[in-house]
Order: structure tokens, then sequence, then C-alpha cells
């Protein structure tokens, strides 16, 4: 097993400030009784909205802040306590800090971070270019990373995260900021990292379709609890029963007004009707839709994962 | 072990190599601050030469040469701590914006890695300044020449572990205004620039314990004229306590570390 997290919780002090001299101090559980497993070579998306715990739970699991309680396990290690011999084994990127030298140029910058790893010289060269073809960035190489785009940036950053060979990699919103081709580019990367290498990831982020493009598991978190762990296929078993159709007309076809299946929208010569697959029969709603008129052209679609997990922090939040 | 020694090694000239490049990138900044820093070093020494003048050469029994020592070997433990270890500066800056996580995922000791994120270009103009004083102080005599270079460098171990105990100190009261920094400039650079003598028994004790003075300068001069090396022993001693003292309190300072949010990018 690659991780191991058990009951782990992280407090947080915070002094409130009440007038000049007055303060008063909280605990914010930014984490609570959090516990998973993941094997080697899964990807593993972290998702929650804004405050969940996601970067405070990563912190924990890579050893740079200590947990209030529980207990971590990383390739057989514990990050509190051996957290420079696991240094070793993984690599940890944040989208929101640099882990690069903003004056050197990216080569400088990751040929220091292989000393820092203690890779003699040539293996260190050698590997920065497989991963400069692997990534496609020797153009880079020579540019000084303060003046490389946030595209540019974040893939020399993930270059510097895994320039030491590890087994696992955390990722914390990789995507951040990024137009739809870095996007792209990046899942590509992670993926083929993840095929090559067998690498486990774990990664946090907004974006849903990088968690559709990339994870076979998700873990949902919200206010420092796990409110769902479950596979991406369960997911959409549980969530995705319903298929929204979309019926195009030839022609304009009057108000169709049915009690059998729910209409969502109807707009001139479309009509889009919601179907809950475990009730009701595709082929039966479209031979039922067909008898309205002349039908050109037909869509269905499930529903997208932003909605469900929309739906899973919705439900949440009432409970 | 050896391995380890010599990975940590390795690690620390790349890492010396990337911070003086770094500072490199702003040249003509640099050279402007290094000037000022020779005409400001070099108006203390026309201000006792003048005070000598007046004396006849003499001050308290105290020759000339006394001065240019306490003017040479801190100077040089300023500029190696300033020039090599100028991170030192930044320690409870990373401690409290969160930047010492990149260093918390890196094999490396992070004491190591803060130290060495920085060069403060400027101090190269102290350590030449203080390297000139010491070759007019020494007449030229190889193993006199060699005592304030040698004292110099160590004396940079106490520059270190003060700087690091009291901004890990600033890390616990929250402080960002910098007690460090007031310290540093008022109370160890000026002690350890006038002569022994001229201090009160209790300021002594003060400047052999709480500020390392004593090390940086009057116990260095003494092997100086003396050529007694049993003073050496003593300094490394100490000084080997005062690193471990200030590892212990980093140590306790990074206990507290909460890391933080803040957006950064390392400079
Ligand atoms: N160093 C800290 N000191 C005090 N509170 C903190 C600290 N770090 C995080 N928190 C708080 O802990 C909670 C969880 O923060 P965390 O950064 O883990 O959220 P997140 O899931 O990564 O959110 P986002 O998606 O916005 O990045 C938040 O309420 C945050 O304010
Ligand atoms: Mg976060």
């Amino acid at each position: 097993m690659m991780i191991n997290v058990q009951n782990l919780s992280k407090d947080f002090k915070v002094s409130k400030k009440l007038g000049l001299f007055k303060k008063e101090n909280e605990v914010l559980h930014a984490v609570q009784n959090v516990s998973f497993k993941i094997e080697k070579g899964e990807i593993v998306a972290f998702i929650g909205p804004n405050g969940a715990g996601k970067s405070t739970t990563i912190k924990m699991l890579t050893g740079i802040i200590h947990p209030t309680s529980g207990n971590i396990e990383i390739d057989g290690l514990n990050p509190s306590t051996d957290r420079k011999k696991l240094a070793y084994n993984i690599g940890c990127m944040f989208g929101q800090k640099s882990q690069l030298y903003m004056h050197l140029s990216v080569i400088d910058s990751l040929r220091l971070l292989g000393s820092i790893y203690d890779m003699p010289k040539q293996e260190i060269d050698l590997r920065i270019s497989e991963i400069a073809e692997l990534f496609k960035i020797e153009h880079l190489l020579d540019k000084t990373v303060r003046k490389l785009s946030l595209g540019q940036r974040m893939i020399c950053e993930i270059a510097g995260s895994i320039l030491h060979s590890p087994d696992i990699i955390f990722l914390d919103e990789p995507t951040i900021g990024l137009d739809i081709v870095a996007k792209v580019r990046i899942r590509e990367i992670i993926l083929k990292l993840n095929q090559e290498k067998n690498t486990t990831i774990f990664l946090t982020s907004h974006d849903v379709s990088d968690v559709e493009a990339l994870c076979n598991r998700i873990i949902v978190i919200n206010n420092g609890v796990i409110v769902n762990d479950s596979s991406i296929e369960h997911l959409k078993e549980t969530y995705l029963n319903k298929k929204q159709i979309q019926i195009y007309y030839s022609k304009k076809v009057g108000n169709i007004i049915t009690p059998k299946y729910s209409i969502v929208n109807a707009f001139e010569n479309k009509i889009v009707s919601e179907i809950d697959t475990s009730k009701e029969n595709i082929g039966d709603a479209l031979t039922y839709f067909s008898s309205f008129g002349n039908i050109s052209d037909i869509q269905i679609v499930s529903t997208p994962m932003e909605e469900i997990i929309k739906k899973i922090y919705e439900e949440r939040k009432i409970v | 072990m050896l391995t380890v020694v010599k990975q940590n090694f390795n690690f620390f000239i790349q890492a010396l190599k990337v911070s003086i490049m770094s500072a490199m990138e702003y040249k003509v900044s640099f050279l402007i601050q290094a000037v000022f820093m020779f005409i400001n070093n070099g108006f203390f020494l026309v201000f006792w030469s003048v005070v000598f003048n007046i004396n006849d050469g003499k001050l308290q029994d105290l020759e000339f040469d006394y001065i240019l020592l306490l003017w040479s070997i801190p100077v040089i433990s300023y500029g190696v701590t300033y020039f090599f270890f100028g991170g030192v500066t930044q320690l409870n800056t990373y401690i409290i914006t969160g930047q010492m996580d990149s260093f918390m995922l890196q094999p490396k000791n992070p004491i190591l890695n803060v130290i060495t994120s920085k060069c403060y270009f400027s101090a190269c103009g102290d350590l030449i300044y203080g390297l000139v004083i010491g070759i007019v102080a020494s007449k030229y005599n190889i193993i006199k020449l060699l005592i304030i270079i040698i004292s110099g460098i160590f004396g940079s171990v106490f520059y270190v572990s003060t700087e690091i105990i009291l901004r890990a100190i600033s890390v616990w009261l929250k402080d960002t205004e910098n007690i460090a920094n007031k310290y540093k400039d008022t109370l160890l650079t000026t002690f350890s620039n006038y002569p022994e003598s001229i201090f009160s028994k209790g300021i002594k004790l003060i400047l052999y314990t709480v500020v390392p003075a004593g090390y940086i300068s009057f116990l260095p001069i003494k092997i100086f004229y003396s050529l007694d090396f049993r003073f050496s022993f003593i300094i490394i001693a100490v000084g080997i306590l005062y690193l471990a003292a200030a590892i212990l309190v980093f140590n306790k300072a990074m206990k507290c570390y909460e890391s933080g949010n803040s957006i950064s990018m390392k400079m």
C-alpha cells in the first residue's frame, strides 16, 4: 500500500482581534478524522470546495506540517518522523507556490534540485533531457524561470517535482489559472507519468474536467470531513442514472405536455427531457417522442460530472 | 556518515553558487551598496585615527593596530555571514509567510537550505575591506594574517547562530518588525568594533555570553598579540555551543510551523 491515512486531524489556533488589546483564541478544525488508503499506481482526485482542507491534508502527507492527531504512512514511512527519507520517494507540486528558482534558468533550477536529491551530475543531465523530451520543454530550458508564462512555469514545476523519479506525486491544483491547451498538456503529462512508471498520483483541482480526464477514484472532502470516497464508475452509477435526451425535430412542434417524461427545456424545434434510466427505457422514450413529429437529430448525454459534484456538495451542506 | 557529509557539502556549494548568481543579477545596485559600505567603514577608521593623533598615537595603552584589528576581524565575519549565509536574514519571514514549505519537501536540513538561499552581494565589500585592513594590521606577517582570516571566518558561526536564535524568537513573538535587525546592528556589530578595555566588568560579562562580541573580536585579538592559541579552543567550544543552541531553537520554532496559504515565489 502506498498511502495509509487513519483518523487524521489538524487543528489550527487562530486568534481573533477584539478591539485593541483583547484577543480571542479559537480552534479551527481544518481536517477531522480523515481516513483513506491508496494503492500503488492509483490516480486519486482529492476534491472539495475552497477551505475544505485539501492543501492542509497534502501538507501533512508530505511532512510539511505535523498532524494534531492520527496516523499517516506513506511508502511505509511516517512523514513527521522520517521527513528526509520520505522526501526522496515523493514529489510535490503546489500550483500556488513555486519550487523553482526565479532568478535561474530552468536548467540551472533543475540541476540544483537534482543536487538537493543527491543525484550524480551525469544522472541529473540525463534525467533532465529525458524529462525535457517527455514534457516537450527543450526550448524552455535556457529561459529564466521568472520570464516563463504561467503555463510554461507549471509544466517546469512538475518537471522539477519528478526529477528524482518519485513513487508518488502530490499535485495541489496543478492546472490553476491555465488555459485549456495548457491544461490538456498537463493532463497528458500526468497520465504519461502514471502509465510509464506506474507512479501513484494524488491531486486536487477545482476543474472537474481534470478529474474526469485523469482519475479513477474521487475522494470528496468538505469542512475537513470526507463525504465521499468512490470510484468514478460508482459515482456515475449512483448519480448518473439520469440521462438527458435532446431531440431536434425537422419542424417546429406544438407544446408537448406529457405526464410520462419530465421536460427540462422546450424551444422551437428542440426539446430536452430527463430520463431516469433505472425506471424508464430510453428506446421507449424515443418511440414516444417520435410520435410528435419528424426527428432530425438526437443527442443523449449523461449528467455532466460537474453536476454530480455539485450535487454531492449540496447534499452534504443540507445535512 | 561520510557520504552524508559529502552530499550536504555538494548541495551547499551548489546552493551558494545559485544564491551568488541570483545576487549578481542586480550587479549595479549591489556595487553601489558595496561602495557605500566602504565609505561608511572608512569613516570610522578616519575617526579613530583622528582620536589617536590627538593623543599622540596612543589611547589607554592601545596601539592603532588594535583599532585596525577591531575593524578587520568582525568585518570579515560580517562579510562571510551575509555573503555566504545571507539567507539567515529571511528565516523569520520564511516561517511566518509559509515559505518554508518547499524546503520542508526536500531531503536536506532546512537550516542549510535557508541560510544558503540568499547572498548579499554588498557583503563582498565588507569581506574585501576587512581583508585589506587585516593585511595592513598584520604588517605582512603570514601567521598573524592567518589568525585574522581564520578567526574572521569562524566569527561567522557566532553571527549566524545569533541571527538564527533571534529570528526564531521573533517568530514566537509574531514580530515582523525585525528586532533581530536592530539587535544585530546596534549590539553585536557595534560592540565588536570597540576596544575591550573601555567596557566595565558587567558589560564584558554580557559581551562574552549574550552578545558574543568577545569571540568575534576580543579573544581573536588576544591571540593575535599573544600568539597563545589556547584561546582558540575557547572560541571553538563556545562557537559549537552557540550553533547547537541555534539548531535547538530553530527546531523548536519549526515544531510550531503551520505553513500558510500565501502565494509565493522563490526569489
Ligand atoms: N496555517 C494556517 N493557519 C490557520 N488556518 C489555516 C492555515 N492553513 C489553512 N488554514 C485553514 O484551514 C482550512 C483548510 O484550508 P486548506 O488550505 O486546507 O483548504 P483547501 O481545501 O486547500 O482550499 P482551496 O481549495 O481554497 O485551496 C481553511 O479554513 C483555512 O483557512
Ligand atoms: Mg488549497
